[in-house]
């Protein structure tokens, strides 16, 4: 069928009438699922996806999410060129507002719970398996040594947060909406 | 005067407040720098320090900090008339609530991502930290029992609205089971969630289901069980404590997490439709009385006025939000203002929103109290809620429980947390002691056991002011770290120091006050056990919250009069 022809079904309406619509709509629900499944890092594909105990896979899809959210490729302006270039920048940085500001109050709790369950039990199995480093021998070195490579990249900020002083107040953040 | 006018006063002070008061002050006193390595960037480690950017943290701040107080407390306080309540919303965020925001947030970044138990414990004494602790546990026990009353004895009792909470309930757990169990892609899961809430809500309000509920409520006249409450009061708090239950003790993905998503989604889409049709209608103030007198049911204008309306103008707990969640995260020092004192000043128009309700939706104050007035101030907002909907074509019956739905799943999504907060609490603080309350269930059961002691025995009004009480005395304390915190760094303190001292005094008079009516008027006049008890509680908690405050200014008026770090620095050097 040619374009511009009116439809039998669709009396009054062109195809040239419908096929923007059509593709405006397409392109909009592309862009909504692209911003929803880019940002949470555990999202791949809009899906949830687990990374095991692989702590170096998991590294890389937070360092993803990350990297999306510090990503300032929209956040800059257009080189100056006219006003068009400058509105579209302005469509582009509002569009990244919105998007993040939506992700914050949605899915980033999420990440951010997911981020707290790893710790903890990588917190517990670095304790039990290097637990001499702050006095607290628990394995034969014999054994802990072998696993010493795979330990030494989380060391640092494993003493930190273990010896962190924690009191009640630093559960405050979990509970969300008191107002 | 015209609801669109007071919006465009709300934007003012918003426009005022933030872009040049708070500026001014960020600019010329805090200089923040952005160059400064932040504890998210010096500490990273992936969970709680990790920089993120400053519009995500200004989403995750402001749904961290706006729920049920800032609806609750505009609608009670209108009964001193509009004036009054409107005048502190927007003067208290301008001059109290954003400082405290934003102070709290820069002064954790500032001192490398310490919380406000360590804060305190620093600036102030040891001391003051475990009165923070004080102060923190009365205010989570008040919080599940005004939101409990709230929700059980009012909300839930409407035969129409049950059904619609346990359609969020269900599609909650499905939108969980559907993400991390059958990994499905997500918006398809927030579109089937959210459009079968919508049918669930609907399908509440039909006679086939609301009869159901009104027969197991005993209504149309429910028959008196004990203490005062009536068989539906009784159940319908009942079904409260049952889903706290279950979301303090289910694993938080599978429960707490995605009902809070999918009520995330009906809380705005209310909100948003709310506001389009007040646009719509553009309804007027009617005779809803610029003032009405100095002392009504809740108390005297000065103090009660300003610790009924707590969250929406100042609220402390978003201090121990802001340097325990949000501090940790600041990408640069300059995110703070934008993230800390932005998302109170939204808070402040959403609490604006919450006024409107109440003065402009019912036409008139005959209309306000009708609705339920301040006893039943979230009736009053599901009513005016619906009445703005009208405006966009949504039938009345159905904005009535929508509204109703849409405050019960926004009380027990918190009151789910604290619950699970509480359990927690009481297994570090007694589990040494009593070891059997390190186990999951018995902590939950003696969290909710006190709750319902508190929403059964004490009246609504009374409680919701005990609880606002003690979250002024939290940002009193917290704008006297913050205070404390600049004179160390020989900062101007002035912006956070006559805050605080209003906040304090304004505090102690409204806890002396309480103390007052409830051992010398309520106490001997009580006729019934129920009333008595109720007296003598709210009396001693008082009391408990007035003796702590009286340790915390002692020490930290030592602590004021002590020389400033920075100077001993200068001398030292």
């Amino acid at each position: 069928m040619e374009a511009g022809r009116a439809t039998p079904d669709t009396p009054g309406h062109t195809r040239s009438d419908i096929v923007p619509v059509l593709r405006l709509t397409t392109v909009l629900l592309k862009v909504l699922s692209y911003w929803i499944r880019r940002c949470p890092a555990f999202i791949i594909n809009r899906r949830a996806v687990y990374v095991g105990w692989n702590p170096d896979e998991l590294d890389h899809r937070i360092a993803d999410g990350l990297g999306c959210l510090s990503d300032d490729v929209a956040g800059k302006g257009g080189s100056g060129d006219g006003w068009q270039e400058r509105v579209r920048a302005w469509f582009r940085r509002a569009r990244k507002v919105v998007s993040e500001f939506l992700y914050g109050m949605t899915t980033y709790e999420w990440v951010r719970d997911l981020r707290q369950e790893r710790a903890e039990v990588e917190r517990l199995f670095v304790l039990i398996t290097f637990g001499d480093l702050v006095g607290l021998p628990i394995l034969p070195p014999y054994y802990t040594l072998r696993l010493l490579p795979y330990v030494v990249p989380l060391v640092n900020s494993w003493k930190r947060s273990l010896l962190r002083e924690r009191d009640l107040t630093d559960l405050a953040s979990l509970i969300e909406g008191i107002g | 005067m015209n609801g669109v006018l007071v919006l465009i006063l709300g934007a003012l002070g918003i426009g005022l407040g933030y872009f040049w008061y708070a500026r001014r002050i960020d600019q010329n006193i805090v200089q923040p720098d952005p160059n400064k390595a932040t504890p998210a960037k010096m500490y990273m480690d992936g969970v709680d320090f990790t920089p993120a950017s400053r519009n995500v943290l200004f989403g995750y701040q402001f749904k961290s900090i706006a729920a049920l107080g800032p609806i609750t407390g505009p609608i009670i306080a209108v009964q001193w008339g509009w004036l009054p309540a409107l005048v502190w919303i927007i003067l208290g965020t301008f001059f109290v609530g954003w400082v405290q925001d934003y102070g709290a947030m820069i002064m954790g970044v500032r001192r490398d991502g310490d919380t406000m138990g360590a804060l305190s414990y620093k600036l102030i004494s040891p001391r003051a930290r475990n009165i923070l602790m004080i102060f923190l546990y009365f205010y989570l026990l008040l919080i599940m029992g005004a939101f409990g009353n709230a929700v059980g004895k009012v909300l839930m009792i409407n035969p129409q609205v049950p059904f619609g909470m346990l359609a969020v309930v269900l599609m909650g757990v499905l939108a969980g089971q559907m993400t991390y169990r059958w990994k499905q892609d997500i918006i398809i899961t927030t579109i089937v969630t959210v459009v079968l809430t919508f049918v669930g809500i609907w399908l509440g309000t039909q006679p086939f289901i609301s009869n159901i509920f009104s027969g197991f409520y005993g209504l149309p006249e429910s028959p008196h069980w004990f203490l005062g409450n009536t068989q539906a009061q009784v159940l319908g708090t009942l079904l409260v404590i049952i889903f706290c239950y279950l979301g303090s003790v289910l694993p938080i993905w599978s429960f707490a997490q995605p009902v809070n998503y999918v009520s995330f989604w009906i809380v705005s889409i209310g909100v948003l439709g709310g506001i389009i049709g007040l646009l719509i209608w553009r309804p007027g103030m009617g005779d809803f009385p610029v003032f009405t007198q100095f002392t009504t049911a809740s108390g005297p204008l000065w103090p009660i006025l300003f610790i009924t309306i707590a969250c929406g103008a100042i609220s402390g707990w978003h201090s121990l939000v802001s340097t325990s969640g949000t501090a940790r995260q600041l990408e640069k020092e300059t995110d703070a203002l934008p993230v800390g004192g932005g998302a109170m000043f939204m808070e402040m128009a959403f609490a604006v929103i919450a006024f409107l309700t109440a003065t402009v939706a019912f036409g008139s104050f005959q209309g306000y109290q009708d609705a339920g007035g301040a006893a039943k101030a979230l009736a009053v907002f599901s009513g005016g809620l619906a009445n703005f909907l009208d405006h966009i074509g949504i039938p009345h019956d159905f904005g009535v429980a929508y509204g109703s739905v849409f405050l019960t799943i926004m009380a027990l999504t918190i009151m789910q947390l604290v619950v699970r907060f509480m359990r927690v609490a009481s297994a570090e603080l007694v589990g040494g002691a009593f070891p059997v309350m390190k186990n999951v269930h018995v902590g939950t059961i003696v969290a909710l056991v006190l709750t319902l002691v508190f929403v059964w025995v004490i009246p609504w009004l009374t409680i919701w002011s005990a609880f606002g009480a003690s979250n002024q005395l939290m940002a009193g304390l917290a704008l006297m770290l913050i205070a404390l915190w600049l004179r160390s760094e020989g900062r101007k303190n002035a912006w956070a120091l006559y805050p605080s001292i209003f906040m304090i005094v304004t505090t102690i008079a409204a806890l002396l006050y309480l103390a007052y009516v409830n051992f010398f008027k309520k106490l001997p006049a009580a006729e019934t056990a129920q009333a008595g008890i109720a007296a003598a509680l709210v009396g001693i908690i008082a009391i408990v919250l007035i003796v702590a405050a009286g340790f915390l200014i002692a020490d930290g008026v030592k602590a004021l009069q002590k020389p400033p770090e920075a100077k001993k620095a200068v001398e030292a050097a």
